[in-house]
């Protein structure tokens, strides 16, 4: 059994099978979202910040008036 | 208060990922069905969670550190209403609660990758590898759906052996605190250990496969080994197993699991076919699995189903299944339990 399992394991190493990341389907999917569109999440990057800062810096100002 | 902290929290993470050019991530679904559920005396409707796939949503973010190494973080909660592998005849309301299920810090370089945190054991899912495109129904761990219901016994009476009692798929030793190690993919191949505690001590390593082998299609593997230190004089929890999927280019797939775990006096087994067919956005899969002396010795449970997925867009899939669970017990006699369900996972 052992030496079987080698064997299939030195086939499968040698045989320039192509690798493909294996993703469980139990977990959330790939792909897109019904939300966050093509990209299937939502992202908060530094732009996004520098956009959330100016915005909250606006209505503090329209809030002084 | 807690949305403000909440929120708070995420503006602070979201102002670190800014300085450190680092982008975070927030993705989620919800996993809602309606099943069925006849042991012989009772036949009840029940609005669930789906656990073959729960209801969640996750934080992540990775970033450049230093030259040819990355860091970042895996952040995933669950929120299960009425968790389909928990209500029962008797508890048909069940109230959601936050489960962790990763809080990770994690380096990856060429060197491969080091996980510490809350998270998957080295050898968790080793055996639930599975191409059939419909685990969102139906995959080796048939408890997710049912597995708080008992056995009737012929007078009608509970019997006291519950679904997931007597037919797991022993996957090793699930999530827990740890430190794991995943080395480089090489040639499909990856290999994993890793150590951590639950109330003991407990070391996990596994092997993994991935791979297209040319016009026969698609291959994945993974074979387990995992030990939890025995306490006040018990044995160790000694589970070794895996499973393969091989998916055909024509859509035909297979799929099997063995587990052996170490039980007081016995060897609790656990065995899984399914055969399964991908056309599209359809996929239909039969299965069948047997436990054997997991409960108690002489034991022998089985379930048998047919589950069907259709994706009619990429962010959803509306899945039904249909199975039965069956069990032999020395000295008793059992009725089947079946279960109906129909749902939709929506990933958002």
């Amino acid at each position: 059994m052992k030496r079987l399992f080698v064997t299939a394991c030195a086939v499968l190493a040698g045989c320039a099978a192509e690798p493909v990341p294996y993703h469980s389907q139990n977990e959330i999917p790939r792909g897109p979202g019904l939300l966050t569109g093509p990209e299937g999440e939502f992202v908060l990057s530094a732009e996004d910040y520098r956009e959330y800062q100016e915005w909250r810096a606006r209505k503090r100002a329209q809030e002084a008036k | 208060m807690k949305r403000t902290v909440f929120f708070g929290a995420l503006t602070l993470a979201a102002a670190n990922a800014a300085a450190q050019g680092i982008e975070l991530r927030l993705s989620g679904q919800i996993n809602r069905a309606i099943m069925n559920v006849d042991d012989g005396v009772e036949d009840e409707w029940f609005n669930v969670d789906n656990g073959n796939s729960s209801t969640r949503f996750r934080f992540n973010a990775e970033g450049d550190v230093a030259p040819g190494m990355k860091a970042g973080i895996l952040f995933e909660v669950e929120y299960k209403s009425n968790p389909s592998s928990d209500v029962r005849f008797g508890d048909r309301d069940i109230s959601p609660s936050l489960n962790e299920r990763h809080m990770d810090v994690f380096f990856r370089g060429g060197w491969g990758t080091v996980r510490l945190g809350q998270g998957d054991g080295a050898a968790n899912g080793a055996s639930e590898v599975d191409l059939s495109g419909t685990t969102v129904a139906h995959y080796a761990a048939s408890p997710d759906i049912g597995g708080a219901f008992q056995y009737r016994t012929s007078a009608g009476a509970l019997s006291g052996a519950s679904v997931s009692a007597t037919i797991s798929n022993q996957d090793f030793e699930s999530r827990y605190d740890r430190v794991l190690y995943q080395t480089p993919l090489f040639s499909g191949f990856m290999a994993e250990a890793s150590w951590g505690n639950k109330e003991a001590d407990v070391v996990e390593a596994a092997l993994r496969y991935s791979g297209k082998i040319g016009a026969l299609g698609t291959l994945a593997g993974a074979l387990g080994y995992s030990n939890e230190e025995g306490t006040a004089g018990a044995i160790d929890d000694e589970t070794i197993g895996g499973s393969i999927s091989w998916l055909h280019p024509s859509g035909i797939n297979l799929t099997y699991t063995h587990t052996t775990r170490d039980l007081a006096g016995r060897d609790g087994e656990f065995d899984y076919f399914k055969a399964g067919y991908k056309f599209g956005k359809h996929a239909v899969s039969i299965d069948y699995g047997m436990g054997n002396d997991q409960a108690a010795a002489g034991d022998e449970a089985t379930v048998y189903g047919i589950g069907y997925v259709f994706t009619p867009i990429a962010w959803a899939e509306i899945f039904a299944l249909y199975k039965r669970h069956s069990m032999d017990r020395p000295g008793a006699s059992l009725e089947d339990i079946d279960f109906g369900m129909v749902g939709t996972r929506v990933k958002f």
